[in-house]
């Protein structure tokens, strides 16, 4: 930015240059939100409506919430025993419960939509498992800490476009650097299953036999694709100096079935075609998707297909869907016993909604508890994070909030929030900016607001 | 002869050297054709063309409803001198013989589309011509060439009139109606004269229309591409068709004004000169409005525009979605209507998944849409079919008999075809139907012509033989005995007959076999299939034996020729030599004429055999049904569909096939009386047959949120009478009420209102084309039928500010609806809420690089500029209307200018300004610009960093319309934060939360709770946002947004 003042005016091409990087440079308002440093005595959350976010009990009325070294030492009813150089919480008339996951997301990837220069989501090129997000995040990204600030702790950054978009990464919002941001740079492979069935939509220019041919075609792509890469970990397996490859290298979780295929859907033919081939190929899928997942629920409950419903405000796909088909899936897929959770399918910007999704699927007929697993629990057993994250339980990690209401009711606020026991400071740019202009209008106010005379005609007089 | 048709109202054009014009004027019987002086002099003999015939022996179809079942037409120079059932043919008459055929009056094509884009070229590029290059009114359909294929192809279908319509622009230009004769046929005139039309229609695509029925050759483009000239959207073309329509009857008044003396030469105007035959009301007016919606919009422009002009609607086929609304309209106007028979094909249901995808108004479109002609002459419009929108014009006879199959009956499908396009092009003096005096216009027709199958063989233009009538064959069908001239190697078989039928060329041979025959006739008893006329069919070429034992002793065996042909009157075929006495197959030639012929018979050695053929008296021939087939049966098995695939391959592409096996599957569905069902309005799902529950009602027990004075009641009854709230209150006593709901357990709220809409709106949201479009409205282009304002409504929303998009510092004008689901535009509108439209500033607007404004800069000025036009506009105007009426009345009259009509409002304190702001500096400058003309800016839409000046804002007295939370998605958003309402709220600021999304529009009152949260307004305040300050901010909240007695009744429990 300095370099900008040293311009002369006959310099008009080089300011050409730095003008566009002048654009970026002031997108990127860079966070002065400090991270929070290591958990470094016991912290006792008292009198707090504890959402545990497990089936077994998923409420305590009056609870305590203990941790300590970044780990739940304690939780249960009434008071705890409370270790030595404890700091206490008293959370009376509050609720405790895990931090939101936002499982999938494009948070940390990109900063202003529209400026394409903030914008590292997709890398070049159709099959790219190698792209992982988790080198890619700015820490000092303003999203971040406007997320945070409202409860979503956790993400899972993923890359977008093509037909094998990348890896997906888990990552914790705070931190210094992006290795602190992160918790598992690799825990499973991104894709967007190829349209099966024609869509029918106004915005497709194809016919439906380019649209089926071309279907097609990709999936025999996809099918070359894997059982490449398939053969270059057996090569190198059995003969060591067979070349490096680093989109096999990225694919070798998957492959085994270790690690699950979020597989982006929009129909339930997608879904049938998806799962199948995957299963076929011993990997495991995850759905990501929402139209067309009500009538797939059968199949999904048959294979065990986890599913992520992506977005739950969300417009029904077909004019004659009931008008609240997004609202009622969670509903319908706990009904039948589908594992499944909750992700905006927004942009990065609205991550902090995720609650208020969950508390759509509540108010049209979900379990206000098992919608706040959908938030947190779930998507961390279907990331395979269920060992460390997800629920509020004796050795789970303590990143966790407290919010004054239920943790999902829009009007509740984030009254403070920890991850990985790390107290997080829940400003951030918008606090600021709304700190600033406060103390504007508070002295406009003190000055008696220079009133201009009304102005002349308005249109309803 | 009979009397000649009465000089028609056709306009002065007789300067084209006309044939048809002269006729027409009485010049009199006896005219020798070829008097033109353009004609070239002879090469050769001067050639006599009698012009004189007459059609003997058919069914006569005179006009809808008039048969004679075996008639005489007579036709002298091209007009029927006289058609009955016992007419005796003048001598000298040359005869057609049409015994079991059908006569008809040829068919009108009331619009012929042709590419005038060159035209339309020419004529922009012209002095004089329009700035907007869709204006070309001057394009003339008399110099489009019809092209062959399409001539050929309506002939082939039996048109013989057409009216040429330019297809290019907006304003396209005007019509000609022209007899369907190629240059080769001429000296035939060709202009008919007959009342013109100046063609108009949007230029945009109907993206819904064009999935179900994609127009040939339309390439759909992207909306809003910031390249597209002017107008990109459906109601840019609605408000471009406003003004010209304005401008020509300016220029009418002006031109009267100079020619009274006003020292201003008036300016060369190509285009609006040629829009002033249709303000005399000597042009019609023809609206070309593929999409239902749009036609209503039309017709509505043209009532509001030019009130008297004759008007005719160009429809797309799925006018029977708007159907009442079109009715009415149809009948206010008197406006005739001419729709296509492109019906959409099935759906496609190859899987359940795929069957999942298809909506109820896409299968309600598939099975309705034939009923769409029968359901508007049921409501008594006048109904023309045209061939238009056909993706292949050979099927539209077969698409017609669809429409019969949906109700249509055969004399209005004649009607539809003959007298109502003749009254409708003012013709039909001339034309439409057989009555003498009348053009000859003649198709001849095998059977019925309704009947997709039936032939169309022989067709008259104006007298002239366009398509020969099939001559009568020189060797008739029949059956022949059969005499060897010289020696055969051997005896003929018994009784021998030949019989050969023209029809199809076939050649047989029958005679009695003989059992002492048996061993070595083991051939001759051997029966060859059928042969087609080109018969190469494999199977024919290996006859099978039939058992005959069973046979009667005089059965006949036969054989039939394989390859066997006919052409001019001479037959050939191979066929066994057996019968014939000779060894192995003969190649055979028939030539001969009347009842004998001679038959040549080569051996494959070459050796040659001659036989005499005698005909059979033809008692004996009726007495062998193997000999003359009725016609009828053939018709519709393969042989006829073959032969009607070699006259018109057309017929049988791809759709027709289709049509054919859909018949098939279901044989047995009589849809005939479809076009009675009462349809939903709109179409499809959660459409309504009948209005919602209305009446008394009362509502009981609930929480009830007033909104108002009254504040939030825990327990109590809101009463709703004639649509109005009657009382609100702890409890109500209302003895007369109709219903009482018990809302035990619920709330009641005011209908929720959202202030930044894009919902229902057909065509494009943005006319961003031009930096300046206060000239369109969104108000124009309201859609009922999207399905959004149903989903919407289940939200809760009540009514809805549908705004333009913010591509252009100002935009369109707003339109404020109420969601009437159910019921049709002019239904949504809510009725006194004042007039609005929509400004922009920021990013959207600066984003095109070949326009000005590009900076925050230009903006203001613009603006500023823009206001300062329409000042002067309005002061323009004043000084005209101070004039003394004799001074006014030659002084050129200043032009009516919406756009600054319209910006002149919003000085004038009559139109509320909302305006898309996102900065701060921004909205500062538009609140100054607003002080310096002296209006108060209603509503700063989005207004992310009002925060930041609030209390600025509370003092010019602005509502802001923000979103609750929204930010990030491009730099000027980067500073927005939640707290934004809450903020503007302390400061003073009228404050609403809007959706500007489909779907957010569906909850708003969890938009309206964000505000709880984020600046701790009360549940009240915070529902205020999305209730009583949107209904204030749009000035109608004496109306609705709070639950207060003799307000509307809009709310949501």
């Amino acid at each position: 930015m300095r370099s900008m003042q040293l311009h002369s005016t006959t310099g008009l091409r080089a300011l050409a240059a730095l003008c566009s990087f002048a654009t970026t440079a002031t997108v990127s308002a860079q966070s002065d939100v400090v991270p929070a440093p290591a958990q470094s005595r016991p912290v006792a959350i008292i009198h707090a409506v504890v959402h545990t976010a497990t089936a077994a009990q998923p409420v305590i009325s009056d609870g305590h919430v203990v941790f300590d070294g970044g780990r739940i030492v304690s939780v249960g009813p009434g008071m705890p025993e409370l270790p030595a150089n404890c700091e206490i919480f008293d959370a009376k008339g509050m609720h405790v419960s895990p931090g939101f996951c936002a499982f999938p997301t494009s948070l940390g990837l990109v900063e202003t939509l529209s400026v394409e220069s903030t914008d590292d989501r997709a890398e070049f090129g159709e099959l790219r498992p190698e792209a992982v997000p988790a080198v890619a995040i700015n820490p000092d990204s303003d999203l971040l800490t406007v997320s945070r600030a409202a409860g979503i702790l956790l993400a899972m950054p993923v890359p977008n476009g093509g037909l094998v978009s990348g890896t997906a990464s888990a990552i914790r919002l705070d931190g210094w650097t992006p290795e602190a941001l992160t918790i598992d740079p690799s825990i499973g492979l991104v894709m967007t299953w190829p349209m099966v069935d024609p869509a029918r939509s106004l915005v497709s220019r194809r016919s439906p036999e380019e649209q089926r041919k071309r279907a097609k075609e990709d999936i025999e792509k996809i099918g070359r694709f894997f059982d490449e890469m398939k053969a270059i970990l057996a090569a190198r397996a059995a003969d060591p100096t067979v070349a490096h490859d680093e989109r096999a290298e990225a694919m070798r979780d998957v492959l085994s079935g270790k690690d699950p295929v979020f597989v982006q859907v929009g129909s339930s033919a997608q879904i049938e075609s998806a799962v199948a081939w995957l299963k076929a190929r011993g990997m495991r899928a995850v759905i990501v998707g929402g139209e067309g997942v009500e009538s797939a629920i059968p199949f999904l409950k048959s294979e065990s297909i986890p599913v992520i419903v992506n977005g739950v405000h969300r417009l029904p796909g077909q004019r004659h869907a009931p008008t609240d088909a997004a609202y009622a899936l969670p509903k319908k897929l706990a009904d039948a016993g589908i594992l499944f959770s909750i992700t905006t399918g927004d942009e990065p910007a609205h991550e902090r909604n995720l609650p208020h999704h969950a508390a759509t699927a509540a108010a049209f007929g979900l379990d206000p508890e098992a919608a706040l697993r959908a938030v947190t629990a779930n998507p961390c057993a279907i990331a395979g994070l269920a060992s460390r994250y997800g629920t509020v339980e004796p050795l789970k990690s303590a990143t966790i909030i407290v919010t004054r209401g239920h943790p999902l009711e829009l009007t509740s606020d984030v009254a403070a929030a920890w991850i990985d026991g790390r107290s997080i400071d829940l400003t951030s740019h918008q606090s600021q900016m709304k700190r600033k202009y406060e103390t504007k209008l508070e002295r406009a106010q003190e000055a008696g607001a220079a009133n201009d005379a009304p102005p002349v005609k308005d249109a309803s007089e | 002869m009979a009397s000649r048709p009465a000089p028609a109202a056709f306009p002065a054009r007789l300067s084209r050297a006309s044939i048809f014009s002269a006729l027409s004027l009485g010049l009199g019987s006896g005219l020798a054709w070829p008097a033109a002086a353009q004609q070239a002099p002879v090469n050769g003999m001067r050639p006599s063309d009698p012009a004189r015939f007459a059609i003997v022996g058919a069914k006569v179809m005179v006009a809808p409803g008039q048969t004679i079942e075996t008639g005489t037409i007579v036709v002298r120079d091209g007009v029927i001198e006289a058609v009955g059932a016992d007419l005796a043919v003048p001598a000298g008459y040359r005869v057609y013989d049409a015994k079991g055929k059908t006569v008809l009056p040829a068919f009108i094509e009331a619009a012929l589309p042709v590419d005038s884009a060159t035209a339309a070229a020419a004529a922009t590029a012209s002095p004089g011509a329009h700035w907007n290059s869709f204006v070309v009114p001057e394009v003339s359909a008399q110099t489009l060439a019809i092209p062959d294929a399409s001539l050929d192809a309506l002939r082939a279908q039996g048109f013989a009139v057409v009216r040429v319509l330019p297809t290019t622009g907006i304003f396209r230009g005007t019509s000609e109606i022209r007899l369907l004769v190629k240059n080769t046929e001429r000296p035939l005139g060709r202009d008919l004269g007959g009342a013109r039309v100046q063609s108009m229609g949007p230029r945009s695509i109907d993206w819904s229309q064009f999935f179900q029925n994609p127009a040939p050759g339309v390439t759909p483009q992207p909306r809003g591409e910031r390249s597209m000239p002017y107008p990109s959207s459906v109601m840019g073309s609605i408000a471009l068709m406003r003004q010209t329509l304005m401008d020509a009857k300016w220029r009418d008044a002006s031109t009267r004004a100079a020619e009274l003396g006003s020292p201003v030469p008036c300016d060369d105007m190509n285009a609006l000169d040629a829009l002033l035959p249709l303000v005399a009301g000597r042009d019609g007016l023809l609206l070309d409005a593929s999409d239902e919606l749009d036609a209503a919009r039309l017709l509505r422009l043209a009532g509001e525009q030019m009130p008297g002009a004759r008007i005719e609607l160009l429809g797309g086929g799925n006018e029977f979605r708007n159907e009442s609304e079109l009715r009415s309209l149809l009948a206010e106007r008197k406006a005739a209507v001419i729709l296509p028979v492109e019906f959409p094909q099935a759906p496609d249901l190859v899987s359940p998944t795929a069957a999942e995808t298809i909506s109820l108004r896409d299968l309600m479109t598939w099975r309705y849409a034939p009923t769409n002609p029968k359901r508007f002459i049921a409501a008594g419009a006048d109904v023309a079919l045209t061939t238009h929108r056909l993706a292949d014009k050979g099927a539209f006879r077969k698409r017609l008999a669809d429409a019969i199959a949906h109700g249509l009956t055969k004399d209005e499908a004649l009607a539809t075809l003959t007298t109502t396009p003749a009254r409708m092009l003012g013709i039909d003096a001339r034309t439409g139907t057989l009555a003498a005096g009348k053009l000859a216009n003649i198709v001849v027709a095998s059977g019925d012509p309704f009947d997709a199958e039936t032939k169309f063989e022989g067709m008259f233009i104006a007298g002239t033989n366009v398509v020969a009538m099939p001559e009568a064959p020189i060797l008739a069908a029949g059956s022949f005995t059969v005499e060897a001239q010289a020696a055969t190697p051997k005896p003929l078989a018994k009784d021998l007959r030949v019989a050969i039928d023209p029809k199809d060329g076939s050649i047989k041979a029958s005679w009695i076999a003989e059992p002492a025959a048996k061993p070595e006739g083991e051939a001759a008893k051997a029966e060859g299939e059928a042969a087609t006329p080109e018969g190469e069919t494999p199977k024919s070429e290996a006859p099978k034996s039939e058992g005959d034992a069973a046979k009667p002793a005089d059965a006949r065996t036969t054989a039939a020729a394989r390859r066997a042909s006919v052409a001019d009157g001479r037959f050939s075929g191979i066929i066994d030599g057996a019968p014939f006495g000779c060894e192995g197959e003969l190649r055979v030639g028939i030539a001969g004429v009347g009842d004998s012929a001679q038959m040549i018979a080569d051996t494959t050695d070459g050796t040659r055999f001659l036989f005499t053929l005698r005909r059979v008296a033809a008692e004996e021939n009726a007495a062998k049904p193997d000999d003359a087939k009725p016609q009828a049966a053939t018709a519709g098995d393969a042989k006829g569909d073959a032969k009607a695939d070699s006259t018109g391959p057309a017929d049988r592409a791809g759709r027709g096939g289709n049509a054919g096996g859909e018949r098939k599957r279901t044989p047995t569905e009589d849809k005939s009386n479809l076009w009675k069902d009462a349809l939903p309005y709109p179409l499809g799902e959660y459409g309504l047959l009948e209005k919602p529950f209305g009446g008394t009602v009362l509502f009981r027990n609930a929480t009830i949120w007033t909104q108002g004075a009254a504040g939030t009641l825990a327990r109590g009854d809101v009463l709703v009478r004639d649509g109005k709230i009657a009382a609100v209150g702890e409890r109500i006593d209302a003895p007369e009420v109709s219903t009482v709901f018990d809302m035990q357990g619920m709330h009641i709220t005011p209908g929720l209102i959202d202030c930044h809409s894009h919902t229902g709106i057909s065509g494009g949201v943005n006319e961003g084309t031009q930096s300046n479009t206060a000239e369109v409205s969104i108000g124009d282009v309201i859609d009922p039928t999207d399905i959004e304002w149903y989903r919407q409504l289940a939200g809760g929303l009540t009514a809805v500010n549908q705004l333009h998009g913010s591509a252009n510092p100002i935009g369109g004008r707003n339109s404020v609806v109420k969601i009437r689901w159910g019921e049709g535009a002019e239904a949504f509108r809510f009725a006194g809420a004042p007039a609005g439209i929509k400004f922009a500033l920021g990013e959207n607007v600066v984003r095109s690089k070949s326009r000005y404004p590009s900076s925050r800069m230009g903006v203001a000025t613009y603006i500023d500029d823009s206001f300062e036009a329409a000042r002067e506009y309005r002061a323009r105007h004043a000084a005209y209307a101070a004039l003394d009426d004799a001074t006014r009345a030659r002084t050129m009259p200043p032009r009516k200018d919406v756009e600054l009509e319209v910006l002149a409002e919003i000085i004038d304190g009559t139109r509320l300004v909302h305006c898309h702001s996102y900065r701060q500096d921004e909205i500062l400058m538009l609140l100054a610009t607003a002080k310096k003309y002296g209006f108060r800016v209603a509503t700063l839409q989005h207004v992310l960093e009002g925060y930041k000046v609030a209390p600025e804002i509370a003092a010019h007295g602005a509502g802001a319309s923000s979103f609750s939370d929204w930010w990030a998605y491009k730099i000027e958003v980067m500073d927005a934060i939640p707290w934004n309402g809450a903020i503007m709220h302390r400061a003073g600021v009228l404050v609403s939360f809007n959706s500007d999304s489909d779907e957010l529009a569906r909850r708003m009152n969890m938009e309206a709770a964000k505000a709880m949260r984020y600046g701790g307004l009360t549940p009240e305040q915070a529902l205020a946002l999305v209730t009583i300050n949107p209904a204030r901010q749009l000035r109608i909240d004496g109306r609705t947004g709070s639950l207060e007695v003799g307000k509307d009744a809009d709310l949501a429990i």
